[in-house]
């Protein structure tokens, strides 16, 4: 391993140290003027202090379909009678053509929820999603360059370090989140919870690790619920008196320097901006019967929105993470989160509503895992776009729907293998560089597909991006995807792809 | 090892088993030399609970819980407190350094385990808070009673004598932020926090 | 296209950058870190590897070539550059090479830190300083902080009495419950990398059985046994033993095969593979079962094996060392085109040993030997058996993979380097490859032991300098 290595990070310049602190205090102050309302919510108008920002800002949702999700199995399917010959259908990934839907005025089609999954049971149909969104939806057709799963996971949020290796998270926050106090935050596993490789990147747009999302809530404040702890006021007392005793000992004047301690004492001095917008109560994902009556909370207002769209938020981390994802951007805290499917295997009742291992059971089971994962996919990304198309921004009708400015990302590590044995409609596959990615946005142009596959080999192929048409001889790449998002984002960087074929 | 002047006096100290706070107090030379190499080590989530129960005496199960069950360091703020879950949650290495949250949570966990141990020394034979009368007003800043219960936290916590600088430091805390005098109970917690939740007892 | 591996790609337009060199480039800078243990990786000349696109050293090495082979003009050109600043950082590309930064990324350099000038009287800055140690080393290997006592009664030590004190400390805390079952376990995890709901502790439920499909405690076990008590570590590689546990906390060997416990309605779990065919680490039934599941050709057993035993990540360019003729493209997957080639060279022959073991097998087998499995899953399997290599030398089976590994200096600095990061949770920095270095080397003559390696560890000046 090469490793990038740096005496120390550059030092902050001072006016940088006055315009957070500034920030800082412009939160805080407006969080303490007014009550809480569901309409209006005070770190929403926290946000909207800064209404030029807000007004402009974009929210970016990376769902992560870890495993290796097949795009042909999903929103690019190949019909059997499409192959050309019995025998080529029956040895190729095709589903026979009752089995795929297409909404009417619909580019784009895909495979329905499957009857016979194995012992496992799909929760969420990907037909239902196309046919509430297939106007915002496009499918991009693509190659990857690595069917490791750590590597390509990587490279499907950097682009294959396109823009400096800043994941696409990275750089939306940078330039849409930098007076947030999480701009960016990621649940994610694997490849895709490593942060990018850009050292020059902003303290602010790093991402904010959450391991449970359903207890977040209790880390957004340093002693709300804490049986027998001072008051605020009190608090913010002692954290000065903590200061001073810092300066005063031997430890902070000899490491003064040093970049943990520096970036440790930043940290804490951001986190009074997050604590003053009082967001324990919002982000609360537990029902008023599961929350100690001693300890003075609420569940989150949103609570039954969340729950009629997200039904197993009590014991399902998939759409607790899809559920925060969207509090932390209705509340304009946060403008980029990534959440992802993991490997354990979820238990609904008596049903399993997730493979093991997430979309790489296809090892063992392909179509099951594909089905069953792709469904699991779609119920997130319906409840998001729902709850999205719902609220205005910051609860402020002037800011407009939140869908208005909301691009979602399903990123995968690659394809699959697009053959099978004679028939078969059980059989493992390996891992295969060719796929394609589902983007969905009213900030694109939706209802298209970018590329399109071969029905006789079951390879995609790729487009001209400045034209959309299909180009059989070309493939495009992770910096491809990466730049459509960008483009569409607002995010601009050298070597940043033209994709305006596909940006609205 | 060089002669350093304040490590030596804290050693007489411990030999005399008295209070000679007036040898250890002295503040150092100013400027004083910087740490060129500024390489430090973020104290991770066993050992910070392991230095937290034994600062305060409690077992690690009375420090801190969330919701009533769940525990602070183990569960819920593993992962901002510098530990990881390989099995749990899939999660083979620890984050490499603190997030916006760590500070959260610490201030969570301390000020959790400084309550009870306040609490408990309130109620029964203290173990902690021996200088000073818990049910009476703070002690003032230049009293013994400071002085014992400031050097009592920061030995406890960070294994070392305070510097004159530090008491004055903590005094501040015998007045609540409205400058009328504060409990004694109140400023015990209020010190303890604030010595807890310092950096040099999550960095080394 | 179907690369059914790791993907690296090096082509330089016309001149393809040859994958020899890194090899030639470590031939050239032998005591660079950037060849202790390792070859250069494909960063030091590439921005992107796919497309293909060069760093500025990368393009002045080009330039340099003049048309030459890598192999005829290589070493001269990068002796033409030693003084260049090819990615205008500050420092010169052979300063760079030195202190094994990337000389082609601006953003990777170094400076040595500032000498302190003035009174400390609290550190000693900049060298050894006993107290600051001990405390890291309490902190670390025995899980507390000292406390006030203890740290006072080593201040009143002498310099030499005050190490002894310390270690001795830190032998205790070795032998602790916390470093044997705790800290020396959280090293394993990327290595070993657990997946509760196919492991030992599985809830999940399949036609009456419970969903375990290998028991990866038994490879922590082995990792704790050996990484405690003055084992030789090399035995990671070679041991063709396992490990329990008893209710004491006792670890002891055990020999022989050890069943699946279909007794506990599971299909795997346990230790089936005969004592001949094992190499420790590489060949328990999880890291066999996890990295080849499926795969007829155990690609990505044989590059996890490399990336955690010997240090080196073929999917990021580290570790290539072709061998002539490969890849053969043993399972039809393409990888004998030019863009998978070049990484596949050094991967494929790493890993055709390995196709004689079992991944996952429905319903049970998994991780067994079975000398007719690459035959019969690979119908291009030729008569006589492809030759294996590890870093250019040719082996005849995994236990002489794990052999020959655990004999090579890559072994020692990755072991080392495990260690070290575990302890300061960062790499080592340029001014501490030296130390690093020497740390690795003394593993010969402290019979490999890890503890004694953390004993040395604890005197460094990257752990004991404030």
């Amino acid at each position: 391993m090469t490793t990038k290595t740096h005496q120390t990070e550059p030092h902050r310049s001072a006016l940088g140290r006055r315009r957070f602190v500034r920030d800082a205090l412009s939160l805080a102050g407006v969080g303490a003027t007014a009550g809480l309302t569901r309409a209006l919510p005070r770190s929403a108008k926290a946000a909207s202090a800064d209404p030029t920002s807000a007004n402009d800002r974009k929210l970016l949702f990376v769902v992560c379909a870890a495993g290796g999700a097949s795009i042909i199995d999903s929103f690019l399917p190949i019909s059997a009678d499409e192959a050309g010959s019995e025998e080529l259908a029956d040895t190729l990934d095709t589903y026979p053509s009752d089995w795929i839907v297409q909404p009417p005025d619909s580019e784009i089609r895909c495979v329905r929820a499957l009857e016979d999954t194995s012992y496992y049971t799909t929760s969420y149909s990907m037909a239902d999603l196309l046919s509430r969104h297939y106007r915002d939806m496009l499918v991009v057709t693509h190659e990857v360059t690595s069917v490791n799963h750590a590597v390509a996971q990587k490279r499907a949020v950097t682009g294959a370090d396109v823009n400096g290796g800043r994941t696409i998270s990275e750089a939306v926050a940078e330039i849409h989140g930098a007076s947030l106090p999480l701009a960016n935050v990621n649940m994610a596993v694997g490849g895709y919870a490593e942060p990018g490789g850009d050292p020059s990147l902003p303290v602010s747009a790093r991402a904010e690790f959450i391991a449970a999302p359903r207890l977040f809530a209790l880390a957004t404040d340093g002693t709300r619920a804490i049986s027998g702890a001072p008051d605020r006021a009190r608090m913010d007392q002692i954290r000065q008196t903590r200061l001073g005793f810092e300066q005063a000992g031997a430890f902070s004047k000899t490491f003064r320097a040093a970049p943990l301690l520096e970036g440790y004492l930043e940290a804490r001095e951001r986190a009074r901006g997050l604590e003053e917008l009082e967001l324990f109560d919002e982000l609360l994902l537990f029902a008023n019967d599961e929350i100690p009556t001693n300890l003075g909370l609420s569940p989150s207002p949103m609570l039954a929105e969340l729950l009629s769209v997200f039904p197993r938020l009590a014991h399902d981390q998939w759409e607790q993470q899809a559920a925060l994802s969207f509090l932390l951007a209705y509340y304009g805290v946060t403008v980029a989160s990534t959440l992802s499917v993991q490997a354990a295997t979820v238990q609904d009742g008596d049903d399993l509503i997730s493979t093991p291992l997430a979309f790489d059971f296809s090892h063992t089971d392909h179509r099951t895992a594909q089905n069953v994962m792709w469904g699991r996919i779609s119920l997130v990304l319906d409840g998001l776009i729902t709850l999205l198309k719902s609220f205005d921004y910051l609860g402020d009708p002037s800011q407009g729907k939140m869908w208005d400015r909301s691009l979602i990302y399903v990123a995968t590590d690659f394809g699959r293998d697009k053959v099978r044995p004679a028939g078969a409609n059980r059989w493992g596959t390996g891992h295969d560089l060719n796929n394609g990615s589902l983007l969905i946005s009213p900030l694109l142009q939706g209802n298209r597909i970018f590329g399109g596959v071969d029905p006789t080999t079951g390879l995609t192929h790729g487009f001209d991006p400045r034209t959309g048409q299909p180009d059989r001889d070309a493939q495009q790449r992770e910096g491809d995807i990466y730049s459509v998002i960008a483009q569409a984002m607002g995010v601009d960087f050298p070597g940043r792809r033209d994709m305006s074929a596909l940006v609205r | 090892m060089t002669a350093l002047t304040g490590r030596y006096a804290a050693v007489i100290c411990l030999a005399m088993a008295a209070a000679c706070h007036d040898q250890t107090e002295a503040d150092a030379p100013e400027p004083m030399s910087e740490s060129g190499r500024n390489r430090l080590v973020w104290k991770r989530s066993h050992a910070l609970e392991a230095d937290l129960a034994a600062a305060l005496s409690l077992p690690n199960d009375a420090l801190c819980s969330e919701l009533g069950s769940l525990s602070c360091v183990r569960e819920v703020h593993l992962t901002s407190l510098g530990g990881h879950d390989p099995i749990g949650q899939g999660m083979y290495r620890p984050l490499a350094a603190p997030m916006l949250t760590t500070s959260l949570a610490v201030e969570r966990v301390v000020t959790s385990a400084c309550a009870r141990r306040v609490e408990l020394d309130a109620t029964g034979e203290p173990e902690v808070f021996d200088a000073i009368d818990l049910h009476a007003d703070a002690p003032q800043p230049s009293s013994d009673a400071h002085r014992s219960t400031t050097q009592t936290l920061v030995r406890r916590f960070l294994g070392r004598d305070p510097v004159s600088a530090e008491y004055e430091q903590l005094g501040a805390l015998v007045t609540n932020p409205q400058g009328t005098p504060s409990s004694g109970s109140a400023y015990a917690l209020a010190s303890c926090i604030a010595v807890g939740t310092s950096a040099e007892f999550l960095f080394f | 296209m179907a690369c059914a591996g790791v993907l690296w790609s090096a082509t330089v337009g016309e001149a393809e950058a040859s994958p020899l060199a890194p090899r030639i480039a470590c031939a050239e800078y032998p005591d660079s870190p950037l060849c202790i243990g390792r070859v250069w990786t494909c960063e030091t000349c590439h921005d992107s590897t796919d497309p293909p696109s060069w760093n500025p050293f990368g393009v002045e090495v080009m330039l340099a070539l003049g048309g030459r082979s890598m192999e005829q003009g290589l070493a001269d050109g990068l002796g033409q550059l030693e003084d260049a600043d090819s990615d205008g950082d500050g420092l010169s590309n052979l300063e760079e090479i030195r202190w094994g930064t990337n000389p082609g990324d601006p953003t990777s350099w170094w400076i040595e830190p500032a000498t302190p000038e003035g009174d400390n009287p609290y550190y000693d800055l900049d060298q050894p300083d006993v107290e600051f140690a001990y405390r890291r080393a309490m902190t670390v290997f025995c899980g507390y902080s000292p406390s006030y006592t203890p740290r006072a009664e080593l201040r009143a030590l002498d310099d030499s009495g005050a190490w002894e004190h310390l270690h001795h400390a830190l032998s205790a805390c070795l032998d602790s419950a916390y470093w044997q079952q705790v800290g020396v376990a959280a090293i394993a995890d990327p290595l070993i990398k657990p997946i509760l709901p196919v492991g030992a502790d599985s809830d999940v439920i399949i036609a009456g059985f419970r969903v375990v499909l290998g028991d990866y405690d038994w490879d922590y076990r082995l990792w704790r046994y050996l990484m405690t008590g003055d084992r030789d570590i090399r035995e990671l590689l070679t041991a063709d033993y396992h490990v329990i546990e008893s209710a004491d906390g006792q670890l002891e060997r055990i020999e022989g095969a050890i069943a699946d416990p279909v007794e506990l309605e599971q299909l795997a779990g346990g230790q089936p593979l005969e004592p001949e065919h094992r190499a420790g680490m590489l060949t328990t039934q999880w890291f066999l079962m996890s990295n080849t599941m499926f795969s007829a050709l155990p690609r990505t057993t044989a590059a996890q094996a490399y990336r955690a035993y010997l240090g080196m990540d073929l999917s990021a360019g580290e570790g290539v060392w072709p061998i002539e003729g490969e890849p053969l493209d043993i399972d039809d997957k393409g990888v004998a085109q030019a863009t998978c080639a070049q990484c596949h060279s050094t991967l494929d022959p790493l890993a055709y040993a390995f196709s004689y073991y079992e991944g996952i097998v429905i319903p049970t087998g998994n991780g067994r030997y079975r000398a007719e499995r690459p035959r019969q899953l690979m119908p291009n399997w030729p008569d006589q058996d492809p030759a294996t290599y590890l870093l250019g030398q040719q082996i005849g089976s995994v236990v002489e993979w794990g052999q020959a590994a655990s004999q090579t200096q890559a072994f020692r600095m990755n072991m080392t380097t495990l260690v070290f990061e575990h302890a300061l949770g960062r790499p080592a920095l340029p001014d501490e490859h030296e130390e690093l270095i020497e740390l690795a080397d003394s593993m010969e003559q402290d019979g490999h032991s890890a503890n004694r390696l953390i004993h040395r560890l604890v005197e460094t000046r990257a752990f004991a300098a404030p």
